[in-house]
Protein backbone atom coordinates (compact mmCIF):
# COMPACT_ATOMS: atom_id res chain seq x y z
CA UNK A 1 0.00 0.00 0.00
CA UNK A 2 1.75 3.12 -1.16
CA UNK A 3 1.28 6.49 0.46
CA UNK A 4 1.17 7.65 4.05
CA UNK A 5 -0.10 4.89 6.32
CA UNK A 6 -0.22 3.94 9.94
CA UNK A 7 2.79 2.18 11.46
CA UNK A 8 0.60 0.06 13.70
CA UNK A 9 0.72 -3.10 11.57
CA UNK A 10 4.48 -3.67 11.63
CA UNK A 11 5.59 -7.28 11.99
CA UNK A 12 8.82 -8.02 13.79
CA UNK A 13 10.48 -11.40 14.06
CA UNK A 14 13.60 -12.27 16.04
CA UNK A 15 15.33 -15.65 16.09
CA UNK A 16 15.55 -17.22 19.52
CA UNK A 17 18.66 -19.02 20.80
CA UNK A 18 17.68 -22.14 18.85
CA UNK A 19 17.20 -20.26 15.59
CA UNK A 20 13.40 -20.36 15.68
CA UNK A 21 11.84 -17.08 14.47
CA UNK A 22 9.63 -15.55 17.15
CA UNK A 23 6.99 -12.94 16.31
CA UNK A 24 7.56 -10.38 19.07
CA UNK A 25 5.60 -7.54 17.47
CA UNK A 26 3.15 -7.14 20.35
CA UNK A 27 5.93 -6.34 22.84
CA UNK A 28 7.45 -3.60 20.64
CA UNK A 29 5.95 -0.14 20.31
CA UNK A 30 8.64 1.63 18.27
CA UNK A 31 11.08 0.48 15.66
CA UNK A 32 13.82 2.29 13.80
CA UNK A 33 15.74 0.86 10.87
CA UNK A 34 19.01 2.73 10.57
CA UNK A 35 20.93 2.78 7.32
CA UNK A 36 23.77 5.25 7.52
CA UNK A 37 26.04 5.95 4.56
CA UNK A 38 28.74 6.89 7.08
CA UNK A 39 29.60 10.01 5.15
CA UNK A 40 33.10 11.46 5.55
CA UNK A 41 34.09 14.98 4.61
CA UNK A 42 36.53 15.30 1.75
CA UNK A 43 36.46 19.06 1.55
CA UNK A 44 39.69 20.70 0.61
CA UNK A 45 40.92 24.23 0.49
CA UNK A 46 39.23 26.33 -2.16
CA UNK A 47 36.07 24.25 -2.44
CA UNK A 48 32.70 26.00 -2.27
CA UNK A 49 31.30 24.07 0.69
CA UNK A 50 31.86 21.07 2.85
CA UNK A 51 31.27 17.97 0.74
CA UNK A 52 31.16 14.27 1.45
CA UNK A 53 31.59 10.76 0.18
CA UNK A 54 29.95 7.57 1.48
CA UNK A 55 32.17 5.06 3.24
CA UNK A 56 31.51 1.74 5.01
CA UNK A 57 27.73 1.71 5.63
CA UNK A 58 26.47 1.38 9.18
CA UNK A 59 23.17 -0.44 9.55
CA UNK A 60 21.26 -1.35 12.66
CA UNK A 61 17.76 -1.88 13.99
CA UNK A 62 16.52 -0.28 17.20
CA UNK A 63 13.39 -1.12 19.15
CA UNK A 64 11.58 0.41 22.08
CA UNK A 65 9.91 -2.44 23.91
CA UNK A 66 7.84 -3.55 26.84
CA UNK A 67 9.20 -6.16 29.22
CA UNK A 68 7.71 -9.60 28.61
CA UNK A 69 9.10 -12.60 30.47
CA UNK A 70 6.60 -15.12 29.08
CA UNK A 71 8.40 -18.46 28.89
CA UNK A 72 9.90 -19.37 25.51
CA UNK A 73 8.17 -16.74 23.36
CA UNK A 74 8.23 -13.56 25.43
CA UNK A 75 10.47 -10.83 24.06
CA UNK A 76 12.62 -10.59 27.20
CA UNK A 77 13.02 -14.36 27.30
CA UNK A 78 14.07 -14.43 23.63
CA UNK A 79 16.55 -11.59 24.05
CA UNK A 80 18.14 -13.03 27.19
CA UNK A 81 18.71 -16.24 25.27
CA UNK A 82 20.63 -14.52 22.47
CA UNK A 83 22.63 -11.87 24.36
CA UNK A 84 26.32 -12.67 23.95
CA UNK A 85 25.76 -15.32 21.29
CA UNK A 86 28.67 -15.77 18.88
CA UNK A 87 26.35 -16.66 15.98
CA UNK A 88 24.14 -14.25 14.09
CA UNK A 89 20.39 -14.18 14.61
CA UNK A 90 17.90 -13.25 11.89
CA UNK A 91 15.93 -10.11 12.69
CA UNK A 92 13.25 -8.89 10.29
CA UNK A 93 10.96 -5.89 10.22
CA UNK A 94 8.02 -5.59 7.83
CA UNK A 95 6.64 -2.07 8.24
CA UNK A 96 3.45 -2.49 6.24
CA UNK A 97 1.17 -5.37 5.37
CA UNK A 98 2.25 -6.90 2.11
CA UNK A 99 5.24 -4.63 1.88
CA UNK A 100 8.99 -5.18 1.84
CA UNK A 101 10.90 -6.66 4.73
CA UNK A 102 14.22 -5.43 6.07
CA UNK A 103 16.20 -8.37 7.41
CA UNK A 104 19.66 -9.72 8.04
CA UNK A 105 21.93 -11.42 10.52
CA UNK A 106 22.44 -9.46 13.73
CA UNK A 107 23.77 -9.58 17.25
CA UNK A 108 22.10 -7.97 20.26
CA UNK A 109 24.19 -5.10 21.57
CA UNK A 110 22.86 -5.05 25.14
CA UNK A 111 19.76 -5.77 27.19
CA UNK A 112 18.44 -3.46 29.87
CA UNK A 113 15.29 -3.33 31.98
CA UNK A 114 13.91 -0.06 33.30
CA UNK A 115 10.96 1.27 35.17
CA UNK A 116 9.63 4.53 36.54
CA UNK A 117 7.22 4.83 39.41
CA UNK A 118 4.45 6.09 37.12
CA UNK A 119 5.18 3.84 34.14
CA UNK A 120 5.30 0.25 32.97
CA UNK A 121 8.33 -2.01 33.00
CA UNK A 122 10.18 -1.58 29.74
CA UNK A 123 13.39 -2.66 28.11
CA UNK A 124 16.08 -0.07 27.48
CA UNK A 125 16.48 0.76 23.79
CA UNK A 126 17.23 -2.53 22.07
CA UNK A 127 19.81 -2.27 19.30
CA UNK A 128 20.80 -5.00 16.88
CA UNK A 129 24.20 -4.69 15.20
CA UNK A 130 25.15 -6.45 11.98
CA UNK A 131 27.01 -9.74 12.39
CA UNK A 132 28.95 -11.15 9.45
CA UNK A 133 30.15 -9.65 6.20
CA UNK A 134 26.75 -9.55 4.44
CA UNK A 135 24.78 -6.37 4.97
CA UNK A 136 21.07 -6.57 5.81
CA UNK A 137 18.78 -5.51 3.01
CA UNK A 138 15.23 -4.86 1.87
CA UNK A 139 13.43 -7.53 -0.09
CA UNK B 1 4.35 -12.34 36.00
CA UNK B 2 4.72 -12.31 32.21
CA UNK B 3 3.26 -9.60 29.98
CA UNK B 4 3.26 -5.82 30.08
CA UNK B 5 2.88 -4.51 33.62
CA UNK B 6 3.31 -1.35 35.62
CA UNK B 7 6.72 -0.55 37.09
CA UNK B 8 5.30 0.95 40.27
CA UNK B 9 5.82 -2.14 42.44
CA UNK B 10 9.60 -2.34 41.98
CA UNK B 11 11.70 -3.08 45.06
CA UNK B 12 15.16 -1.42 45.27
CA UNK B 13 17.76 -2.92 47.65
CA UNK B 14 21.26 -1.55 48.16
CA UNK B 15 23.67 -3.09 50.67
CA UNK B 16 20.90 -4.07 53.04
CA UNK B 17 18.98 -0.79 52.63
CA UNK B 18 15.41 -1.05 51.37
CA UNK B 19 15.25 2.18 49.37
CA UNK B 20 12.18 1.56 47.21
CA UNK B 21 10.27 4.59 48.45
CA UNK B 22 13.22 6.86 47.66
CA UNK B 23 13.74 5.53 44.12
CA UNK B 24 11.74 6.94 41.22
CA UNK B 25 13.35 5.17 38.26
CA UNK B 26 15.81 2.38 37.59
CA UNK B 27 17.63 0.87 34.64
CA UNK B 28 19.68 -2.36 34.78
CA UNK B 29 21.68 -3.05 31.62
CA UNK B 30 23.58 -6.17 30.61
CA UNK B 31 25.91 -5.32 27.71
CA UNK B 32 27.54 -7.60 25.14
CA UNK B 33 30.67 -5.45 24.88
CA UNK B 34 30.24 -5.40 21.09
CA UNK B 35 33.39 -4.74 19.04
CA UNK B 36 33.56 -3.96 15.33
CA UNK B 37 35.30 -6.55 13.17
CA UNK B 38 34.61 -4.88 9.86
CA UNK B 39 37.23 -5.31 7.21
CA UNK B 40 37.71 -3.99 3.72
CA UNK B 41 35.08 -5.35 1.36
CA UNK B 42 32.50 -6.13 4.05
CA UNK B 43 28.97 -5.05 3.21
CA UNK B 44 28.58 -2.94 6.34
CA UNK B 45 30.07 -2.36 9.76
CA UNK B 46 29.67 -5.61 11.69
CA UNK B 47 30.34 -6.77 15.23
CA UNK B 48 31.11 -9.62 17.58
CA UNK B 49 30.44 -9.82 21.33
CA UNK B 50 33.31 -8.73 23.57
CA UNK B 51 33.73 -8.55 27.33
CA UNK B 52 30.23 -8.47 28.86
CA UNK B 53 29.29 -5.36 30.82
CA UNK B 54 26.68 -4.53 33.43
CA UNK B 55 25.46 -1.20 34.77
CA UNK B 56 22.62 -0.09 36.99
CA UNK B 57 21.22 3.44 37.17
CA UNK B 58 18.77 4.50 39.89
CA UNK B 59 17.18 7.91 40.49
CA UNK B 60 16.80 8.82 44.16
CA UNK B 61 15.18 11.44 46.33
CA UNK B 62 17.35 13.02 49.02
CA UNK B 63 16.89 12.16 52.72
CA UNK B 64 19.54 13.00 55.31
CA UNK B 65 17.88 11.19 58.22
CA UNK B 66 19.79 8.30 59.87
CA UNK B 67 19.84 5.11 57.78
CA UNK B 68 18.48 6.92 54.73
CA UNK B 69 19.82 7.80 51.29
CA UNK B 70 22.36 10.55 52.04
CA UNK B 71 24.21 8.89 54.91
CA UNK B 72 24.10 5.46 53.27
CA UNK B 73 25.32 6.50 49.81
CA UNK B 74 27.49 9.63 50.12
CA UNK B 75 30.59 7.47 50.64
CA UNK B 76 30.00 5.73 47.27
CA UNK B 77 30.25 2.22 48.70
CA UNK B 78 30.77 -1.15 47.07
CA UNK B 79 28.32 -3.96 47.66
CA UNK B 80 25.26 -5.34 45.87
CA UNK B 81 22.39 -3.71 44.02
CA UNK B 82 19.23 -5.78 43.67
CA UNK B 83 16.08 -4.75 41.83
CA UNK B 84 12.84 -6.74 42.05
CA UNK B 85 11.33 -5.20 38.95
CA UNK B 86 7.81 -6.65 39.19
CA UNK B 87 7.52 -6.60 42.97
CA UNK B 88 8.37 -8.83 45.91
CA UNK B 89 6.13 -11.85 45.31
CA UNK B 90 8.06 -15.10 45.62
CA UNK B 91 8.94 -16.38 42.17
CA UNK B 92 8.91 -12.95 40.54
CA UNK B 93 12.03 -11.78 38.63
CA UNK B 94 15.07 -10.31 40.33
CA UNK B 95 18.19 -8.61 38.93
CA UNK B 96 21.33 -8.19 40.98
CA UNK B 97 25.05 -7.62 40.64
CA UNK B 98 28.07 -6.80 42.81
CA UNK B 99 28.67 -3.12 42.34
CA UNK B 100 30.73 -0.06 42.99
CA UNK B 101 28.85 3.22 43.18
CA UNK B 102 30.46 5.60 40.71
CA UNK B 103 28.90 8.93 41.61
CA UNK B 104 26.92 10.89 44.18
CA UNK B 105 25.45 14.38 44.43
CA UNK B 106 22.45 16.54 45.14
CA UNK B 107 20.26 18.78 43.07
CA UNK B 108 17.21 20.92 43.43
CA UNK B 109 15.24 23.79 42.01
CA UNK B 110 13.06 26.32 43.75
CA UNK B 111 9.85 24.56 42.71
CA UNK B 112 10.99 20.98 43.30
CA UNK B 113 12.14 18.33 45.79
CA UNK B 114 15.78 17.81 46.76
CA UNK B 115 17.07 14.89 44.75
CA UNK B 116 20.26 12.90 44.71
CA UNK B 117 19.72 12.39 41.00
CA UNK B 118 20.82 9.43 38.92
CA UNK B 119 23.35 7.20 40.68
CA UNK B 120 25.36 4.94 38.42
CA UNK B 121 26.45 1.52 39.69
CA UNK B 122 29.16 -0.38 37.84
CA UNK B 123 30.21 -4.01 37.99
CA UNK B 124 32.72 -4.69 40.79
CA UNK B 125 35.03 -7.67 41.06
CA UNK B 126 35.24 -10.81 38.94
CA UNK B 127 31.64 -11.80 38.33
CA UNK B 128 29.24 -13.12 35.70
CA UNK B 129 27.56 -9.78 35.02
CA UNK B 130 23.87 -9.16 35.62
CA UNK B 131 22.45 -11.96 37.76
CA UNK B 132 18.89 -12.47 36.54
CA UNK B 133 17.02 -14.69 38.94
CA UNK B 134 13.91 -14.94 41.08
CA UNK B 135 12.67 -13.70 44.43
CA UNK B 136 12.80 -16.44 47.06
CA UNK B 137 11.93 -14.24 50.03
CA UNK B 138 10.98 -10.66 50.87
CA UNK B 139 9.44 -10.35 54.29
CA UNK B 140 9.58 -9.14 57.87
CA UNK B 141 9.76 -12.13 60.19
CA UNK B 142 9.68 -12.70 63.94
CA UNK B 143 10.26 -16.46 64.01
CA UNK B 144 11.53 -19.32 61.88
CA UNK B 145 10.15 -19.12 58.34
CA UNK B 146 10.10 -21.74 55.60
CA UNK B 147 9.64 -20.09 52.24
CA UNK B 148 7.42 -21.23 49.39
CA UNK B 149 8.98 -23.42 46.72
CA UNK B 150 9.85 -21.88 43.36
CA UNK B 151 10.06 -24.17 40.34
CA UNK B 152 12.76 -23.78 37.71
CA UNK B 153 11.41 -22.21 34.48
CA UNK B 154 12.47 -25.39 32.64
CA UNK B 155 10.34 -27.51 34.95
CA UNK B 156 13.34 -29.63 35.84
CA UNK B 157 16.75 -29.75 37.42
CA UNK B 158 19.65 -27.90 35.83
CA UNK B 159 23.40 -28.28 35.91
CA UNK B 160 24.85 -24.83 36.32
CA UNK B 161 26.65 -22.40 38.57
CA UNK B 162 24.35 -20.48 40.84
CA UNK B 163 24.27 -17.82 43.50
CA UNK B 164 22.08 -15.90 45.88
CA UNK B 165 22.02 -12.48 47.50
CA UNK B 166 20.71 -11.86 51.02
CA UNK B 167 19.78 -8.31 52.06
CA UNK B 168 19.07 -7.79 55.77
CA UNK B 169 17.25 -4.47 55.78
CA UNK B 170 15.24 -4.38 58.95
CA UNK B 171 16.34 -3.07 62.33
CA UNK B 172 19.32 -5.14 63.51
CA UNK B 173 18.25 -7.75 66.01
CA UNK B 174 19.15 -6.98 69.64
CA UNK B 175 18.76 -10.58 70.81
CA UNK B 176 17.70 -13.37 68.40
CA UNK B 177 19.85 -14.58 65.52
CA UNK B 178 18.88 -16.33 62.30
CA UNK B 179 20.49 -18.76 59.93
CA UNK B 180 19.49 -18.22 56.30
CA UNK B 181 19.71 -20.99 53.71
CA UNK B 182 18.66 -21.62 50.13
CA UNK B 183 17.50 -25.22 49.77
CA UNK B 184 16.65 -27.33 46.72
CA UNK B 185 14.49 -30.36 46.10
CA UNK B 186 13.67 -32.74 43.27
CA UNK B 187 10.13 -33.36 44.46
CA UNK B 188 9.12 -30.42 46.63
CA UNK B 189 9.08 -32.49 49.81
CA UNK B 190 12.64 -33.66 50.53
CA UNK B 191 14.99 -30.71 50.78
CA UNK B 192 18.78 -30.30 50.89
CA UNK B 193 20.91 -27.26 51.61
CA UNK B 194 22.28 -25.52 48.53
CA UNK B 195 23.55 -22.20 49.93
CA UNK B 196 24.16 -21.15 53.55
CA UNK B 197 24.66 -17.51 54.47
CA UNK B 198 26.79 -16.34 57.39
CA UNK B 199 24.90 -13.11 58.13
CA UNK B 200 22.58 -13.69 61.09
CA UNK B 201 20.49 -10.52 61.49
CA UNK B 202 22.63 -8.80 64.11
CA UNK B 203 23.65 -6.07 61.65
CA UNK B 204 22.25 -4.47 58.51
CA UNK B 205 24.17 -6.07 55.65
CA UNK B 206 24.18 -7.69 52.24
CA UNK B 207 25.79 -11.04 51.51
CA UNK B 208 26.31 -12.72 48.17
CA UNK B 209 27.15 -16.39 47.88
CA UNK B 210 28.08 -18.24 44.69
CA UNK B 211 28.26 -21.99 44.03
CA UNK B 212 30.31 -23.70 41.32
CA UNK B 213 28.53 -25.63 38.60
CA UNK B 214 26.60 -28.64 39.82
CA UNK B 215 23.15 -30.14 39.93
CA UNK B 216 20.44 -27.74 41.06
CA UNK B 217 17.16 -29.53 41.69
CA UNK B 218 14.04 -27.99 40.20
CA UNK B 219 12.46 -26.59 43.38
CA UNK B 220 14.17 -23.93 45.50
CA UNK B 221 13.16 -22.20 48.72
CA UNK B 222 14.51 -20.19 51.62
CA UNK B 223 14.73 -21.46 55.19
CA UNK B 224 15.25 -18.82 57.90
CA UNK B 225 15.82 -20.51 61.28
CA UNK B 226 15.64 -18.48 64.48
CA UNK B 227 17.77 -19.01 67.56
CA UNK B 228 16.28 -17.29 70.58
CA UNK B 229 12.82 -16.31 71.70
CA UNK B 230 12.70 -12.51 71.74
CA UNK B 231 10.62 -12.31 68.57
CA UNK B 232 11.95 -8.92 67.35
CA UNK B 233 11.08 -8.19 63.69
CA UNK B 234 13.69 -8.62 60.96
CA UNK B 235 13.32 -7.60 57.31
CA UNK B 236 15.10 -9.65 54.69
CA UNK B 237 15.21 -10.45 50.97
CA UNK B 238 16.75 -13.38 49.14
CA UNK B 239 17.18 -13.52 45.38
CA UNK B 240 18.49 -16.62 43.61
CA UNK B 241 19.90 -17.12 40.12
CA UNK B 242 21.59 -19.79 38.07
CA UNK B 243 23.51 -19.42 34.82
Amino acid sequence: MAGKISAKNAVINIDDSGGTPRNVSAAIHTYEIVEDANAKSIAGFGEGSDNFTPTLPVKSIKFECYNDTTATTGLTTVLRGILGSSTGKTVSVTPEVGGQTFSGEFMLKDLGTKGAVDGVIELSTIEFLVMGATAPAWA
Amino acid sequence: MPGKIAAKNAVVLLNGYLFSTYATAYEMIAGSGAKSVAGFGDGSDNFVPGLPTVEGDVDFFWDSAPDKVHLALKSMPTGNLTILSEGSTIGYPSSSFPMMQSNYGAKGNIAGIIEVGTLKFLSYGNNVGLENGVVLAHATITATQTGSAVDDPTGGAVTAACGAVLHLWGTPLPADTYQFKVQHSANGSTWADLITFTANGSTRTVERQIVASGTINRYRRVLATRTGSAGDPLGYTVSFYHL
